[in-house]
């Protein structure tokens, strides 16, 4: 337009078909005003255009106000239902919460919406309308005025000159002269309002022209304003996502089962795994004195739902009371599925090395040392557990799982080779070598871990036991202390090597039951006692 | 001579060593103490049809932190005693799985085996019915079952020569004599 505008103010621009327009003056004009009127339609049409897309692409109802509009989004509909859902679960279902937090969260970004909505219609929407429907219209209305004013002006100049023409040969001269005259002001008249109006035409088709940088800002507006209402929704939806994560975060039950020790700590922020001690809770409570604790199997069933009501803490633990072997099962499923074993694949080849030293002080010292290289979580919870573990080999008379007992079914849960499950050979060795460990580690569990006597007293609440009231558990125990010590074993342990400011020694006393050598003259040779046979006697078969 | 793989299998504490040491060596063991790994041998000569047999009886213990063991038994075991204790539930519901694992290492239907519920003398602790053990054999295209003590030395000789039979039928060999051998070898 521009260019079309230089051209003809140049006078290098040439137009054929303005041949009414008599005097030459106005040609370049005729130019103008035809290329605009042109160009008028095209804009007028592809506005109209514009501006019905447009509004097709408003959710709302064109030209109610943002507080309207904003109830008749989809989106506040939504955030409507969100609400509606969060108040009809309730608080303490954390979908519900979820649905009243999020519901909001989008009511804010309706109303966002709303206002970029009534924000385009008032700075797009209705100029390009305006332009479209109404601006563009009056001009051209104002260019068929002219036209008819220069058609009146044509034909008053044509009667004039015929009128001046047949004026010197007129009979009635004087009548001629008047009519003449007369015509000559009606085309000076029509002259001068057909000049008005082709000067006002052309100062609006100008002033149209230079407009048009206005009217094409409508489009950079339109993306400008789209672009502040996504940033205004990014801002809104930033500014709750952190807290929503977090509670998401703090309230999702993530499951304990197979999930590495060290974060699941992190994440629960307790201190001893939670199906840890969870299960040792409920054994202390009713499970202490079952026989074959930890060796017969629970029912697969049972012991899936117990790890399932683990992983979701919110659960009833309650029925697992009268379940020991579920519970056992549970805590040996645990301990086994633990991404690394609970005592680390890092010092696997230092527990073996420890395990293989034949002198006993020296072997006990050697595990020692093993033993306090755990990391900490993993140290506090291998303490938690042996401890329990030490006083459920208390009350071998009634359950029959001794020290070497409990270190055979447990053991292999508790330390594997990165590569086990290639070489059954390899497993036979580990398991070997692990259920040697465990059971020193449980018959001197006090010597190892001399702190925390009071361990299961300052732990944090559990689902209540029906079976609290159970009187008789306590002096039974304190009987079988008493019943146990007279298998103290023959040797003094060592004192760590490592200094330990003054280890109380005698805490040994009541928790040795060796497991060995009590029972060795009712079986006969037929079953080795531990592992130590078992290598003999494999050497026999080779 | 010939050797029979017999692989015995169960959960925890139904009684596998007890049935087992009972087989060989005719006593009851009363220790509670859990088997990581044993293996026994027995001649068995003079039961089975006249002829010298030697059977390798390997007693496997289903923890379930043994199982890279129990898969390597279970492909080498040519007969399979299945053993539950009919005062726990729980220990029978696991055959299931047990068995299925059998047939999936074997890679066949046709596997030598006995379902064996245990501890019958405790008739009054029984909570697993006969008849539900021997709707189970029928389940499981036939198996031979029994009922036994090892306590009270009821079938123990009937699970292994019946498993030793059901091999034999299988996998028929020529008879010879062999030199009468008896041995006993802990793992």
């Amino acid at each position: 337009m521009r260019m079309v505008f230089k051209n003809v103010l140049n006078g290098t621009f040439d137009d054929g078909t303005g041949n009414h327009w008599n005097p030459g003056e106005f040609e370049s004009n005729v130019c103008i005003i035809l290329q605009i009127e042109r160009r008028l339609e095209n804009v007028r049409l592809v506005s109209h255009n514009a501006h019905k897309r447009m509004v097709m692409c408003l959710q709302g109802n064109v030209g109610s106000d943002v507080e309207k509009r904003h109830k008749k989004l989809p989106l506040t509909a939504l955030s409507q239902s969100m609400l509606d859902g969060g108040s009809q679960l309730g608080d303490e279902s954390f979908i519900g919460k979820m649905m009243e937090v999020c519901g909001e969260a989008e009511s804010k970004l309706a109303f966002e919406q709303s206002q970029h909505e009534v924000q385009l219609e008032r700075d797009i929407l209705e100029p390009l309308n305006q332009l479209a429907e109404v601006d563009i219209p009056n001009l051209l209305k104002q260019r068929k005025h002219l036209a008819k004013l220069v058609l009146d002006f044509d034909s008053v100049k044509a009667r004039y000159q015929q009128a001046t023409k047949a004026y010197p040969s007129a009979a009635n001269a004087q009548a001629m002269a008047a009519k003449v005259d007369t015509l000559k002001e009606e085309m000076d008249e029509a002259q001068n309002k057909m000049e008005i109006c082709k000067d006002q035409l052309a100062a609006d088709m100008y002033n149209f022209s230079s407009k048009e940088g206005e009217y094409a800002c409508y489009y950079v507006l339109l993306l400008e304003a789209q672009a502040e209402y996504h940033r205004r929704a990014l801002a809104s939806i930033e500014s709750v996502l952190p807290s929503i994560q977090s509670q998401q975060d703090k309230w999702t039950e993530k499951p304990a089962f197979g999930t590495a020790l060290e974060e699941h700590l992190k994440r629960t922020s307790r201190e001893i795994a939670l199906p840890i001690e969870a299960c040792i809770m409920m054994l202390l409570e009713t499970g202490m004195q079952e026989e074959g604790l930890f060796r017969i199997a629970a029912g697969a069933s049972k012991l899936k739902k117990l790890k399932a009501a683990l992983d979701c803490s919110t659960s009833q633990l309650e029925e697992f009371y009268f379940d020991p072997h579920a519970v056992a099962g549970a805590l040996k499923s645990y301990l086994r599925e633990l991404p690394e074993p609970l005592m680390t694949y890092q010092l696997y080849e230092e527990w073996i090395q420890a395990s293989n030293i034949s002198d006993p002080d020296k072997r006990l010292q050697a595990l020692w040392v093993v033993c306090d290289m755990l990391p900490k979580a993993n140290k506090t919870n291998f303490r938690y557990l042996v401890k329990f573990l030490a006083k459920l080999a208390l009350e071998s008379d009634i359950n029959k799982m001794t020290a070497s007992n409990i270190a055979i079914v447990l053991g292999p849960n508790l330390l594997w080779a990165r590569t086990e499950g290639s070489l059954a050979e390899m497993a036979a060795t580990t398991s070997v070598h692990v259920v040697s460990i465990i059971e020193l580690i449980i018959n001197h569990a006090s010597w190892f871990f001399p702190e925390g006597q009071s361990l299961f007293h300052a732990v944090s609440p559990l689902p209540c036991s029906p079976a609290n009231k159970q009187p008789e558990i306590a002096p039974r125990r304190a009987g079988t202390i008493n019943k146990k010590q007279h298998s103290m074993p023959n040797f003094q342990p060592p004192l760590p090597p490592i200094d330990a400011g003054g280890l109380p020694v005698f805490e040994l006393s009541p928790l040795l039951p060796t497991g060995g050598g009590l029972e060795a003259g009712q079986a006969g040779a037929a079953l080795p006692q531990t592992h130590q046979p078992l290598v003999q006697q494999t050497a026999e078969n080779r | 001579m010939r050797e029979y793989k017999l692989v015995v299998l169960g959960s925890g504490g139904v009684g596998k060593s007890a049935l087992t040491v009972q087989f060989v060596q005719g006593i009851f063991v009363e220790k509670y103490d859990p088997t990581i790994e044993d293996s026994y041998r027995k001649n068995v000569c003079e039961f089975i049809s006249l002829q010298c047999e030697l059977i390798r009886l390997l007693i496997v213990c289903l923890q379930e932190q043994f199982t890279a063991m129990r898969d390597l038994y279970m492909k080498n075991g040519q007969g399979f005693a299945l053993v539950y204790s009919i005062t726990a539930q729980s220990t029978f519901n696991d055959l299931q799985d047990l068995r299925e694992q059998i047939l999936r290492v074997k890679d066949t239907e046709d596997v030598p085996m006995i379902l064996v519920g245990n501890k019958c003398d405790l008739e009054d602790e029984r909570v697993v019915g006969k008849e539900q053990g021997q709707n189970f054999a029928r389940q499981w295209s036939n198996c031979a079952f029994l009922e036994s003590s090892a306590k009270s030395k009821i079938n123990v000789n009937e699970i292994f020569y019946d498993l030793v039979r059901q091999i034999n039928r299988k996998t028929p060999v020529e008879k010879k004599r062999a030199k009468k051998k008896s041995n006993c070898i802990l793992l």
